[in-house]
């Protein structure tokens, strides 16, 4: 059952600059929990504020649960529409204990206070419900600010960068603890982010927005292994890309495309020239613990970086390198590329 | 939530009373008789006098303070639903002013007739002078004689060059004495005397009749023009210092041997559409009573109109005098072209 | 636009209505002055051509000036030493300077009038030092002595926003240049005053736009400006539309002042991240120059409110028995239930108005909804005139229907009344409570408003319980700056008070033009008593 569909949507801040939205068409099925990346201006957050209801769209729908909630003749309120929001800064009311922030949206709830403990207890915080906001860690308030828009039992739930306050080293525990709680409700989801990590951990489905498009849409394995441009490639690790010329130095036979890649980890490389490998001069080495990452000039002239186990250092100036040609991603510049 | 709705509704009893106050005030007195007075006097005497009134008519005065100009503003914009039964003024001009607009009512009566002489109140009976005020000229003991000084046309001789000190040509009483000017003298004249005694000043023109007099005392002039009642607030002023600005000064009347000395009335007129009609004339009855009048001498050292009272002690000392029987509505008729001649000469 | 409007399904109808009600309301006033300079001046247009306009020109233009050198001394470098030097008493020096705010102007020039008259402090010391000689008198009443008295009473404007700009904006700049090895007073004049400047010159519109519109001292003291001309031609001359006509080309004057202003501002915007601002690193200079520093700051001070305030108790000291009655007590009531009311309503009217603007989907809301702000940039004679003429139709007009249809008798119900009269603070006064207001919503940022929203909950009651709580400070600061406001405001309320209702600013002028300048101390005590309680609040609130 598809949870929430989005037709035709277009938004301009500015009549004199482009859109930031552009004829967008997006649908969510029941349960899923879909992450929405991209390069900062992508749309990512007006997206989200659209399907909640705090922008409106110059025109298309948008309809969450079978209920249009825009349209060129209808609009409903934000307040109305039922839909969960946790905010990049926690947004937790602070003159207001925990309990009454996590209440605060349940007076329809015919057990206001039993539901409250249910999700206080659901997020872990069950002996915090009488403090304040400001007497919560980072990570408290992420739970509770969950917590409070689970509450209300929402159709579906928005999170807007929702670990980007947080520290490097507690983000990734807080980070599982979350999605599991999330996937433990079975609402669904939405969550935009610019951290690959979270989209590929999280996701069981991505869509990349590009200067107010989805350009690609799919799982983050499908989104790895075939991402449709290299600044989708990219978002997802290193990655050397070829222009048709450069390619053309290489003589491997591939269909002809605008652009070609590999990521450093799958060049394959010997201390010995071996069947259509290149010989390579290493130009600078990088020590980044578990591997270290060498820019090798090929005898092609064209540089590349490469990635090898930390514990197996290439010794010597010179290496032999193959590009395995399954591994070889192409792209097409009639497809929406982004910056290359 | 229910505490912020009851300060909401508490605020909204507040405001919707504004609106009300006035009203309410007027119903409660409703069974009570009453007098509805616009005046411009603000004097502590005058509260006392309105006190005895009543006390002995049982007629309850309801007082509203404003400048003259503001309450012919207001009854006009009022017209018929003014409450307005008296209209109290400072001088002559504004009851004039009033007359012409149709906002006052003609009153006979006898006894106002014989307390008030002719020439201090309006030939159709719309309003009735008070008290009088005389427009003089004061001078430093120390460095003015008497004899040097004979009339206003005078002043404007060479030998007050930067000597003289007079307020603003905004003031009233200046207006009038203009006024008075071109009634007698017409208006050439009267815009050389202007000119002659802006000659001879001996600062630009600011400051309040009182602050003339200080200005004398301080040496900044000789001669002011100021009008005699403030010679006497000076005198009784709470501040020692003030009194003895006061000391400092003589009192001189001038144009005796001609028109006499100016003069200007502080007087009452029967609003149009006064509710209470009767009250009115009596409480002006009352105003001009001997009782009344003797309070305005002594209090406010104003000279009475009623000729049967006998002056308060200081303005006896000041000696007697003539005055100018010019017609006091003349004052008001003549206002507007007394402002404008102040403009042409350039008197501020 | 209409039809669009009123079709597009995605605009919040009843509270767009509202927004543009109000717009509406506060524009009439304002619209009927303009629309004046269209139907031309009345009689005497001709006789002020002649011979007074040049001089109300002169002496208007001049004080602006004046102020203005003035002012820019008195605040820029009080505000510098206490943001870059530390020195003893600094905390307390630096909030004694924005005491005269609770000075109007009309006081501070009736205590100047009489420190320097006869019988006042200055030429009695002379009297006792110099014996007779005169040549030390000073004349303070004229055009040389109100600009001073005028500046004393209103550099705190001035003050504030330069120091606001050293304390909040200018230090990543200042300790740079440190660093690089320039002087401090390098630094202040190369570095800070260039960068404080679109700040410093908002703060000076202020004053130029109280100078402008002031009455009560210009009046006492007989300079003839603008304003007074407008008093003038109504009374004196009997003439409603010239003074119409005068305040129209006051109006236009100071409405180009505000878009040049807003030119400079926009043309020249540093603004810098004001995240991490801890202010300047403060030098402590040498003993000598900490003293020297104190004497500077304790100049303004002093002449403006200590001096003054001397001269206030003294007075009243002499008078309080005259002047104390049961009907003192009234004025003090019929001021504070007056300003209370008018600080409710600007409060409220603002908050709305912010909320409106941002809960509107509606481009055309969000920039209309700023509108009413313009009033406090209008002179409160030329506001009195502007409501007094669209209401007195109206007032007549309902009194008329109501005597033909319903043989009812009513009074007016705006004009003269407490209700026009508080429309007519509320007009003028809406900008000082708006402006705090919206720079503490603007801190706190709309996301509690949407997080609320987001959980349902409708707008009353988001306001109730998430936008004010959260702004309290901010509605709080508005409030009683509004209440001071009006508690001081003198031309409008002169114009437009309701009979039988006197306020204490009214008495004090009353009593001044009534040559009793000494018993204008009670109530001007009572109003500059009231006026400290905000500045400390405000005080508070920019050193947070």
């Amino acid at each position: 059952m598809t949870v929430l569909n989005i037709k035709g949507v277009t938004k301009s801040y500015k009549l004199d600059q482009k859109h930031v939205l552009s004829n967008f068409n997006f649908t969510l099925e029941k349960g899923e929990i879909c992450a929405i990346i991209g390069e900062s201006g992508a749309g990512k957050s007006t997206l989200l504020k659209l399907i909640a209801g705090l922008e409106t769209s110059d025109s298309g729908t948008i309809v969450i649960d079978g209920k249009t909630v825009e349209s060129a003749s209808k609009f409903i309120a934000a307040e109305n529409r039922g839909i969960g929001f946790v905010f990049q800064d926690f947004a937790l009311f602070p003159h207001m204990s925990i309990k009454k922030n996590i209440g605060y949206g349940l007076s329809q709830f015919p057990d206001k206070t039993a539901r409250v403990s249910e999700v206080l207890r659901m997020v872990g915080l069950e002996s915090h419900g009488d403090r304040y906001p400001d007497e919560l860690s980072g990570g408290e308030q992420q739970r509770i600010a969950l917590a409070r828009a689970l509450a209300p039992h929402p159709k579906l739930l928005l999170l807007d960068e929702p670990f980007s306050n947080l520290d490097s080293e507690l983000k990734s525990q807080i980070r599982n603890e979350l999605f599991e709680i999330i996937k433990g409700t079975g609402v669904s989801c939405i969550f935009v982010t610019h951290d690959a990590n979270d989209a590929i951990s999280l996701a069981n489905k991505i869509a990349v927005l590009d200067q107010g498009k989805v350009i690609q849409m799919g799982t983050s394995k499908e989104l790895f292994d075939q991402p449709l441009t290299p600044a989708i490639a990219r978002f997802f690790g290193g990655i050397n890309i070829f222009s048709h010329e450069d390619f053309q130095r290489f003589k491997i036979e591939l269909e002809k495309a605008d652009f070609y890649g590999i990521r450093p980890e799958q060049i394959e490389y010997s201390l010995k020239p071996e069947k259509k490998s290149y010989s390579a001069i290493i130009i600078r080495e990088t020590f980044h613990g578990l591997w270290r990452k060498y820019k090798v000039k090929l005898s092609n002239q064209i540089e590349v970086d490469m990635v090898v186990d930390a514990q197996v250092p290439i010794q010597g100036k010179e290496v032999f390198i193959t590009l395995p040609p399954e591994h070889l991603l192409i792209f097409h510049k009639n497809e929406r590329q982004g910056k290359v | 939530m229910k505490k912020y709705s009851i300060v909401i509704f508490y605020l909204m009893v507040i405001l919707l009373n504004s609106c009300t106050i006035s009203s309410n005030k007027e119903k409660v007195q409703e069974s009570q008789q009453k007098v509805n007075v616009y005046t411009h006097r603000h004097y502590a005497p005058d509260k006392e006098l309105f006190e005895q009134f009543e006390k002995e008519q049982n007629i309850k005065v309801n007082v509203i303070n404003a400048s003259a100009d503001e309450l012919i503003l207001k009854m006009e914009n009022e017209g018929s639903q003014s409450p307005a039964d008296v209209l109290i003024t400072v001088d002559a001009g504004r009851l004039q002013r009033a007359k012409e607009k149709d906002l006052l009512q003609s009153i006979n009566s006898d006894l106002l007739k014989s307390n008030i002489p002719d020439h201090l109140r309006d030939v159709d009976g719309h309003w009735f002078g008070l008290t009088k005020r005389s427009r003089v000229i004061v001078y430093s003991k120390d460095r003015v004689t008497k004899d040097q000084l004979s009339t206003y046309e005078a002043l404007t001789d060479d030998q007050w060059l930067g000597k003289i000190l007079i307020r603003s040509s905004g003031n009233i009483y200046n207006q009038s004495l203009m006024a008075s000017m071109i009634a007698n003298l017409g208006e050439e004249a009267a815009a050389q005397w202007a000119a002659g005694i802006l000659k001879n000043m001996a600062r630009p023109p600011k400051g309040s009749d009182r602050d003339q007099m200080k200005a004398v005392a301080a040496g900044v002039g000789d001669l002011a023009i100021v009008n005699t009642y403030y010679v006497g607030k000076l005198l009784n002023s709470p501040d020692s210092l003030e009194r003895k600005v006061g000391q400092q000064m003589g009192i001189f009347f001038p144009n005796q041997e001609g028109r006499g000395t100016h003069i200007n009335v502080s007087g009452a007129g029967v609003a149009k559409y006064a509710p209470n009609k009767a009250n009115a004339i009596k409480f002006i009855e009352f105003l001009s009573s001997a009782a009344a009048q003797e309070i305005f001498s002594s209090s406010n050292f104003e000279y009475p109109v009623n000729t049967n009272v006998k002056i308060s002690p200081l303005l006896q000392s000041w000696g007697t005098f003539k005055e100018d029987k010019l017609s006091l509505s003349t004052l008001g008729v003549l206002n507007k072209s007394a402002v404008l001649l102040f403009d042409q000469v350039g008197w501020k | 636009m209409s039809s669009s409007f009123y079709h597009n399904a995605k605009i919040d109808k009843k509270w767009s209505i509202i927004t543009i009600l109000i717009v509406l309301l506060f524009g009439i006033p304002l619209l009927t002055i303009l629309l004046k300079l269209f139907s031309g001046p009345g009689e005497s247009w001709q006789h002020i051509k002649e011979y007074l306009l040049l001089d109300y020109l002169f002496n208007s233009l001049f004080l602006m000036v004046a102020c203005s050198a003035f002012t820019l001394t008195l605040g820029v470098i009080p505000a510098w030493l206490v943001s870059a030097y530390s020195f003893p008493f600094r905390k307390l020096l630096q909030w004694l300077l924005i005491l005269p705010l609770a000075f109007p102007n009309y006081l501070t020039a009736y205590a100047y009038a009489g420190l320097f008259d006869y019988s006042g402090i200055y030429e009695q010391m002379m009297f006792k030092i110099f014996g007779l000689n005169r040549i030390s008198h000073v004349d303070v009443m004229g055009i040389w002595g109100l600009a001073w008295v005028m500046s004393f009473s209103l550099y705190p404007y001035v003050y504030l926003s330069a120091r606001s700009f050293f304390t909040h904006q200018s230090q990543i700049q200042m300790n740079a240049a440190k660093v690089l090895g320039a002087s401090r007073f390098k630094a202040f004049y190369s570095i800070a005053l260039p960068l404080a400047r679109p700040a410093v010159v908002g703060g000076l519109l202020l004053v130029v736009m109280e100078v402008l519109g002031d009455y009560g001292s210009a009046y006492y003291y007989g300079v003839s400006t603008y304003t007074t001309a407008i008093f003038r031609s109504w009374f004196s001359l009997e003439e409603p539309e010239t003074a119409v006509y005068l305040s129209a080309q006051l109006c236009m004057f100071i409405l180009f002042l505000i878009v040049i202003e807003r030119g400079l501002r926009r043309k020249k915007k540093y603004q810098f991240n004001s995240e991490h601002t801890r202010g300047l690193i403060k030098n402590k200079p040498k003993a000598h120059l900490q003293i020297i520093f104190i004497i500077i700051i304790m100049i303004p001070i002093l002449l403006g409110f200590i001096l003054p305030l001397i001269q206030m108790v003294y007075w009243a000291s002499l008078t309080f028995k005259v002047v104390w009655s049961s009907s003192l007590v009234t004025t003090v009531w019929s001021s504070f239930y007056l300003s209370m009311m008018t600080a409710l309503i600007s409060t409220f009217i603002s908050l709305f108005l912010i909320y409106a603007a941002k809960w509107s989907r509606s481009n055309v809301i969000k920039r209309l909804s700023s509108l009413p702000i313009l009033g406090y940039s209008v002179p409160g004679a030329v506001i009195a005139v502007g409501i007094m003429i669209p209401t007195l139709i109206f007032d007549k007009w309902l009194v008329n229907i109501t005597q033909v249809y319903f043989n009812w008798s009513i009074e007016f119900l705006i004009n003269g009344t407490l209700i026009g009269l508080i429309f007519a603070y509320t007009v003028r006064f809406l900008a000082v409570a708006y402006h705090p207001i919206e720079a503490s919503i603007q801190k706190a940022g709309i996301r509690f408003d949407q997080a609320a929203q987001m959980m349902g909950v409708q707008k009353w009651k988001r306001m109730l319980q998430i936008n004010i709580p959260l702004n309290k400070l901010g509605l709080i600061t508005g409030f009683l700056l509004v209440f001071v406001d009006t508690m001081k405001e003198l031309p409008l309320t002169l114009l437009l008070k309701p009979f039988g209702i006197m306020t204490l600013s009214v008495k004090a002028f009353e009593y001044a033009s009534d040559e009793r300048i000494a018993e204008t101390a009670v109530p001007a005590l009572f109003i500059i008593i009231t006026g400290l309680i905000p500045i400390f609040f405000l005080h508070r609130m920019i050193n947070k």
